[in-house]
């Protein structure tokens, strides 16, 4: 009963979100073709990953969102730890919908606009086949777009989640000096990274290489098996993390 | 079929805000939580409710683990004073939601009080007085109709009128709904009326359990002119004394000599803040 309710809570909430961000962006969409037509150009085409950007944005602050708030509301209503946290699990499959909302609204826009500039006959093209290099056709395509958008975004929900988990736990000092030192960490990397001339390639710091490599097996190739692994592998980690700090969590004045 | 409270208690670092207490809440009853401020009331019942997890201890809900435990937290609501509603709800989603989570509970009696006190049921918790939020967490608790239903000082911010209007509906409710309801305040005056069962805790410990009848029986006051109260209580144990122009009212603790009562005094029950205030420590360290 409880879970039930926790669960079609979240929904409800993410679901609404999506639909006034699926809503919100007809009137984008509709100046990028008005673009489109002017120019003659496939203005789509060219940012077809910023949509996606976006969405990913979304999904990690869905999981900053998905803590405290609703954990004290939870708790309000006599939820217990453990089904707070398998409720925010069961609430990850939010991300499939928002990876189709995204989808669809991209690949629909990419097919209006080639119908304008009067090229039916454009072969099909998505960003995740050129990134990932796999080939199929139009229907195989779109579902790989789908299940690589999810996992990525269920990534950064999760990740968001236990950051949200992580501080929430913190007193208001050791917030501000973990967010310092992390800050530090970050600027003195690429100053080192510069003056030490140790850049690995595309110019980054090695730790951010490290990152780059472990999600997606390489640095210029990009392997979709071994992205969807790592996807995985993060999702399970941070929710496992995520668990430890809300079995024994308390709500602070 | 009751709340038992067993050995529980909570450490926050060095401080004990619970202090081994062992208690027994009983069903179908209106209880008084009674306690100075930082007493342990709000720890006490954010144990029952698992919001806080007990150092030590255990509490049993109608025989079950009340810790993380979905089944013994469906009869358990609590009302407290922190604010856990998203700021942006309003009441009559509280109300939709308390439904989905509560499953005995009845919407429109929900929303019949909340007309009662005037609150506009569309507009957002944060935005709400403090009053007004007050009266929004009552409403879903008092709808929920949750079988063990505690309010944590369930008049904060609100004027006499809504007090009054407050106190009415829970009298109403218990007669009407008969479930147990216990109110935990350091108000000890305003509720004395409302109480069949007091449980006073002090420094985290349970000082005292008892009916209020049972407690009101320990001693009784006296009402007359000054001189004659305070000729007729020397050697008593006075516990307190409240005057109202020349008259003058005592309350005793004991019933020694209660038959020999000169003329022009009067016998009354003893007053439940005046025996609270004996119990948590006497009026000068109250001062």
């Amino acid at each position: 009963m409880k879970l039930k309710a926790a669960v079609l809570y979240r929904y409800e909430k993410y679901l609404k979100v999506i639909g006034l961000f699926a809503g919100l962006l007809i009137i984008p969409i509709i100046g990028a073709l008005v673009a489109t037509k002017k120019n003659n150009y496939p203005i789509f085409d060219r940012y077809s990953l910023y949509l996606a950007g976006i969405c990913a944005v979304m999904s990690f602050v869905f999981g900053i969102t998905s803590y405290k708030p609703i954990f004290k509301f939870f708790l309000q209503n006599g939820v217990s730890r453990q089904s707070t946290h398998a409720s925010f699990i069961l609430n990850l499959p939010v991300c499939v919908v928002l990876a189709a909302v995204e989808c669809l609204i991209h690949n629909t826009v990419v097919l209006i606009s080639n119908q304008m500039l009067s090229s039916a006959n454009k072969p099909f093209t998505d960003a995740f086949a050129d990134i990932f290099n796999y080939q199929g056709g139009v229907l195989k395509i779109l579902v790989m777009h789908i299940i690589i958008e999810s996992l990525a975004f269920m990534m950064l929900m999760s990740l968001g989640y236990l950051l949200s988990a992580v501080f929430s736990g913190m007193k208001h000092f050791y917030k501000v000096l973990v967010i310092a030192v992390l800050a530090v960490i970050i600027i003195l990397s690429f100053i080192l990274s510069a003056v030490t001339d140790s850049y690995i390639s595309l110019g980054m710091p090695a730790w951010i290489a490290f990152i780059l490599y472990f999600i997606f097996g390489g640095l210029g190739n990009f392997y979709l098996n071994h992205f969807i692994s790592s996807m995985i592998i993060l999702i399970i980690l941070f929710t496992s993390i995520s668990h430890l700090l809300i079995r024994k969590a308390i709500v602070r004045k | 079929m009751s709340i038992e409270i067993k050995n529980v208690t909570k450490k926050f670092g060095k401080t004990v805000a619970v202090d081994a207490i062992t208690a027994k809440i009983d069903e179908e009853k209106i209880y008084g939580i009674l306690g100075r401020n930082g007493a342990g009331k709000s720890t006490l019942l954010n144990i029952i409710s698992n919001r806080i997890i007990a150092t030590d201890g255990e509490v049993l809900v109608d025989g079950e683990e009340a810790v993380e435990n979905n089944s013994a937290q469906e009869k358990v609501f609590l009302m407290s004073e922190v604010d856990m509603y998203p700021q942006s709800m309003n009441t009559a989603e509280i109300l939709k939601w308390t439904s989905k989570f509560y499953p005995d509970t009845d919407i429109e009696k929900g929303k019949e009080i909340a007309k009662r006190f005037t609150l506009d049921i569309k507009k957002g918790i944060g935005q709400l007085s403090t009053g007004y939020r007050t009266i929004a967490k009552f409403v879903a608790a008092i709808a929920s109709n949750a079988k063990y239903t505690f309010l944590d000082e369930p008049v904060l911010g609100l004027d006499a009128n809504h007090r009054e209007l407050l106190y009415k509906i829970i009298v109403e409710e218990y007669a009407e709904n008969p479930r147990m309801i216990a109110v935990a305040t350091h108000i000890i005056e305003e509720v004395a009326g409302l109480l069949e069962e007091v449980i006073i805790i002090e420094k985290g410990k349970v000082i005292e359990t008892d009916s209020v009848e049972n407690l009101l029986s320990r001693g009784y006051g006296v009402t007359g002119k000054a001189e004659l109260v305070d000729g007729f209580c020397a050697n008593k144990n006075v516990i307190g004394t409240e005057s109202i122009g020349s008259l003058k009212i005592a309350y005793i603790l004991g019933h020694d000599n209660i038959s020999e009562i000169p003329d022009g005094l009067e016998i009354s029950p003893l007053n439940l803040q005046k025996l609270f205030i004996v119990l948590t420590g006497g009026e000068e360290e109250v001062k």
